[in-house]
């Protein structure tokens, strides 16, 4: 699996992110040191989560009740 | 050698702890924090890993937990060789009693009484912070466990159990990485008929129940049959609380959390320490929601030091098919090896070799049982498979580049491998680093062993400077 850095945009802190999550840029990543969730920057926004899950069906990403 | 093998987890502790250096920490220990992995690798760095029990743990909501937590059970040779009723001296010992053991598959025994659901928690009382949930390497991405998952295939009666890593999200929730193998064609399965499919997170068992959720087994094998037969004993099976019989659980599992893995969402989740001693990346898992915690009086929570010796050895079960599929293609040959540092990617075998051509055909054997090997060397049995030194040598002084070495392309891979491109292919390769049939082989430099015998050291004084 490819790996992406991504830096927090509120405490920056590094965290590193499958390529192909990072490529779709739309879906929020969570902060492996401070939990705030954010959008990687940068994300050439390239890919769709269907691709990227490989699933036959169309996917919603889920978040906790902390990201909302 | 055969030894008795261990009833259940309790047995096995109880039997051979003293044997397999088994150390119990009865302070309160929080592992959400790093604690516990803090003191394993203390205790790693000073005295090589043995396993170690957890008596008083601190959950998620800062009370204590009902479980105990074991980790590195399988950081030891010993250890598992016990867990399966083997006596090895060897990891090669342990390969090759492994195949015989898993070939004797023991079909299921319906139970009435279950141990395992002593306790439920379901409902409005079900709340996932009760339990100690792990945080094992910095920079991961929340509070794990590492639950053997078993699921029913939605369209038969056959079982799967897998070994997987599953994050907590919320009281209910938790993501769970699953590779494209058995699991995820069932969950799949599951999801494009537009439902959730039923599973269990099976929270510690027999330690050799474990290992046949790592085995390496054909599509139509039950895995509930191979847990029997690597537990020496039929696994013993219940109605689930929440499915019924559309599941069946382990009636002698230390704790069980039943719930789905939801259609059609997924969730971020991860880093997470991997057995290839990288953090494997946040990435876009299965979401699992929980119905009911059940679990035994006093239940040991069976935990994976992710990222460590403990983590790797858990994959004995694919070494040993691995050895077993070489075999099979090849039967010269001898030994399979793979390294601490180079983990289930790559393989070595040790051959005994009759004629050119059988290296490739052994390491296709191996490439083919499975999707963690994308590299493998051949060598002939006088390398030490396992000695990453003995086959260095060999690939030095044996291998010519333009011949010896085959790159493969197009194989499908690992996506724990940091090197691996997503769901595209990998590319692999074969060193065939042996003689070739009819070479003249150079004599290896020693001195003659009778001029030792001639010449004991005993006899001279060696003064120092």
């Amino acid at each position: 699996m490819h790996i992406k850095q991504v830096t927090c945009p509120r405490c920056g802190a590094l965290s590193i992110v499958d390529g192909g999550l990072f490529e779709i840029g739309t879906v929020r990543l969570k902060c492996t040191n401070c939990a705030f969730y954010f959008e990687p920057a940068g994300s050439p926004r390239s890919k769709t989560i269907a691709e990227v899950t490989n699933a036959n069906v169309e996917v919603t990403i889920w978040e906790p009740e902390d990201a909302r | 050698m055969t030894v008795e093998a261990p009833t259940s987890l309790g047995d096995w502790l109880d039997r051979h702890g003293r044997d397999i250096g088994l150390l119990t920490v009865d302070d309160v220990v929080d592992p959400g924090s790093f604690e516990a992995t803090a003191i394993l690798h203390q205790v790693e760095t000073s005295s090589g890993g043995p396993p170690i029990l957890f008596s008083n743990l601190r959950n998620l909501s800062g009370d204590r937990s009902p479980a105990r937590m074991l980790f590195n059970t399988y950081s030891r040779r010993r250890s598992v060789g016990l867990a399966l009723g083997v006596e090895a001296e060897t990891w090669n010992d342990l390969l090759e009693a492994l195949p015989e053991k898993s070939s004797g598959l023991l079909k299921p025994t319906t139970s009435a009484e279950a141990p395992v659901q002593g306790n439920v928690i379901a409902g409005d009382d079900l709340d996932l912070r009760i339990l100690p949930w792990a945080k094992h390497v910095e920079m991961e991405g929340g509070l794990y466990f590492t639950p053997i998952v078993a699921a029913r295939k939605p369209s038969s009666d056959r079982y799967n159990l897998s070994w997987n890593r599953v994050m907590f999200l919320d009281p209910t929730h938790a993501g769970v990485h699953i590779s494209p193998r058995q699991l995820w064609s069932f969950q799949r399965e599951a999801e494009e008929g537009g439902e959730d499919l039923p599973v269990a997170m099976i929270l510690g068992h027999h330690p050799a129940f474990n290992l046949a959720a790592a085995a390496l087994t054909a599509m139509d094998i039950d895995e509930y049959h191979v847990a029997g037969a690597l537990m020496g004993q039929p696994l013993r099976i219940t109605p689930s609380i929440t499915f019924g019989p559309n599941l069946m659980v382990p009636s002698d599992a230390e704790m069980i959390i039943e719930g789905r893995l939801i259609a059609a969402h997924r969730v971020v989740e991860g880093p997470f320490g991997e057995y290839m001693r990288y953090l494997g990346p946040q990435k876009l898992s299965h979401l699992f929601e929980a119905d009911a915690i059940t679990y035994r009086p006093d239940p040991i929570v069976l935990e994976i030091f992710a990222g460590h010796r403990d983590h790797l050895n858990a994959h004995v079960s694919i070494h040993a098919s691995l050895l077993a599929a070489a075999r099979t293609a090849v039967p010269q040959v001898t030994r399979v090896g793979w390294f601490q540092g180079g983990g289930p990617t790559t393989a070595v075998v040790g051959l005994d070799k009759s004629a050119d051509g059988q290296p490739m055909r052994a390491a296709m054997a191996i490439l083919s049982a499975g999707n963690l090997i994308k590299q493998v060397i051949v060598v002939d049995d006088d390398i030490d498979v396992f000695d990453a030194q003995s086959v260095m040598w060999a690939i030095s002084t044996r291998v010519r580049s333009d011949e010896d070495v085959t790159m493969l392309k197009g194989l499908q891979g690992s996506v724990l491998d940091p090197s691996h491109p997503g769901f595209g292919t990998t590319t692999g390769f074969v060193i065939d680093a042996t003689w070739r049939i009819g070479q003249p082989r150079p004599p290896v430099a020693r001195v003659p062993a009778d001029a030792v015998s001639r010449f004991p050291l005993d006899r001279y004084t060696l003064k120092e400077p």
